[in-house]
């Protein structure tokens, strides 16, 4: 079925691919340009994204760095305090053998006086060391508490010096990358300046085309295949832009340099 | 220093040798050398006071050390390795320290034939007399034990 659509869109075909047919070796030319100036477009902006990400990651190694500083100094704390309870361990450990020493001196003395009149004095010396014991056994018990403790820094300290280290060689990567990346970007904009030259073409023009034939194409597309469909319809809808393509098609081949 | 004799081995020697009573008052001491762990008794008449240890110096070719307790001036026998305290007892009517002995307890203990029943066993009287009539004959203290 040999419809109006058909013959319309015959008609639209020509006037797109007209200047094809009449300059076939130029338009091509223009289009291929048209293709590097999308590509170059893309790969300005991917360079771009990729300067932000960095960027960004950069932000969060500083602020991990300053985390890991914190907990750096948090550790240092950390093992003052450690030392400061052990300061405060060691002597309540000489208040103790001091008590201690008087405790046995206190039953030394009750057992020189005898059962009769001592026997206080040994119950209270008796008493006295028997704490005395249990609170060097403590005392003891935190000392080694402190020792795991220690430990336990210590390890934290070397654990956290290697993740500093790994920060630091992350933090010097990111800036080799950022300084790449911006290589990158710089030599992705001067390569659009030496196509625009290379081609002669304006880059937007040339995009512009591209464009314009990709849609084109579509629309062809489109449309051949409704028209394949034997519906008519589609021309009454399509009646005012068509019209309007085909105004702007004759301009464009009225223009100076339209064939 | 040399250390003293084997407890039990000597006790005609010891400042106290009274087993006839049935309590006897003293302190239970500790001497630990690199080899051994050996416990002693040291009776009240002996053993006067324990005091934590104050700073010794030595004696210029003597075994023994010196060492100031309430302004006067000590002799001391050292019986072995550090220790914190420092015994301090009457011998033949002069004041003498012992250092180098930990004191485990003080109190009244059962009598026994060598000196007396502990909780840790019999113990032996701490051959005191005998380990400074040795520093007497041998005042280097590098000659053999009695």
């Amino acid at each position: 079925m040999r419809s109006r659509l058909g013959e319309v869109l015959e008609r639209m075909s020509g006037v797109v691919r007209s200047p094809m047919n009449r300059a076939a070796a130029t338009t091509e030319r223009a289009l291929d340009a048209g293709q590097l100036f999308e590509d170059h477009q893309q790969l300005v902006e991917t360079t771009e994204t990729a300067l932000s990400i960095s960027s960004g990651s950069g932000a969060t190694a500083t602020q991990q760095r300053q985390a890991l500083d914190a907990a750096s100094d948090q550790i240092d704390r950390g093992k003052n305090r450690i030392r400061e309870l052990r300061g405060a361990g060691q002597a309540l450990r000489e208040r103790l053998e001091q008590m201690q020493i008087v405790a046995l001196n206190a039953g030394l003395e009750g057992a020189r006086l005898g059962q009769a009149t001592g026997a206080p004095l040994l119950l209270v010396a008796d008493e006295t060391k028997a704490q005395v014991k249990r609170a060097l056994a403590a005392v003891e018990e935190q000392s080694a508490m402190l020792n795991q403790l220690e430990a336990a820094r210590e390890q934290l300290g070397e654990q956290l010096a290697t993740a500093r280290a790994h920060s630091a060689k992350l933090a010097e990567e990111l800036l080799r990358t950022q300084a790449a990346q911006r290589d990158a970007h710089r030599l992705a904009t001067g390569l659009g300046e030496r196509l625009s030259r290379a081609t002669g073409a304006d880059p937007e023009v040339a995009r512009s085309l591209t464009r314009v034939r990709t849609h084109a194409e579509g629309l062809i597309a489109e449309l051949s295949a409704l028209s394949a469909r034997g519906q008519p319809a589609v021309v009454e809808v399509m009646r005012p832009y068509l019209k309007q393509l085909l105004r702007l098609a004759r301009n464009l081949e009225q223009e100076p340099g339209g064939s | 220093m040399s250390t003293p004799p084997t407890p039990g081995t000597d006790p005609s020697a010891t400042a106290s040798a009274d087993s006839t009573r049935s309590e006897r008052a003293g302190l239970i001491v500790e001497v630990r050398s690199d080899a051994s762990r050996d416990r002693w008794f040291i009776p009240a008449e002996v053993g006067k006071r324990v005091l934590r240890r104050p700073r010794l110096s030595p004696i210029p070719r003597s075994a023994l050390q010196m060492t100031l307790v309430e302004g006067q001036v000590v002799a001391v026998v050292s019986l072995g390795p550090e220790a914190t305290e420092l015994v301090l007892c009457t011998l033949r009517g002069q004041q003498l320290a012992i250092s180098g002995a930990r004191v485990l307890d003080t109190g009244s203990y059962p009598a026994c034939e060598i000196g007396i029943r502990s909780p840790l066993g019999e113990l032996a009287e701490l051959p005191l007399l005998a380990e400074l009539e040795r520093l007497e004959r041998d005042p280097t203290g590098k000659g053999q034990q009695p």
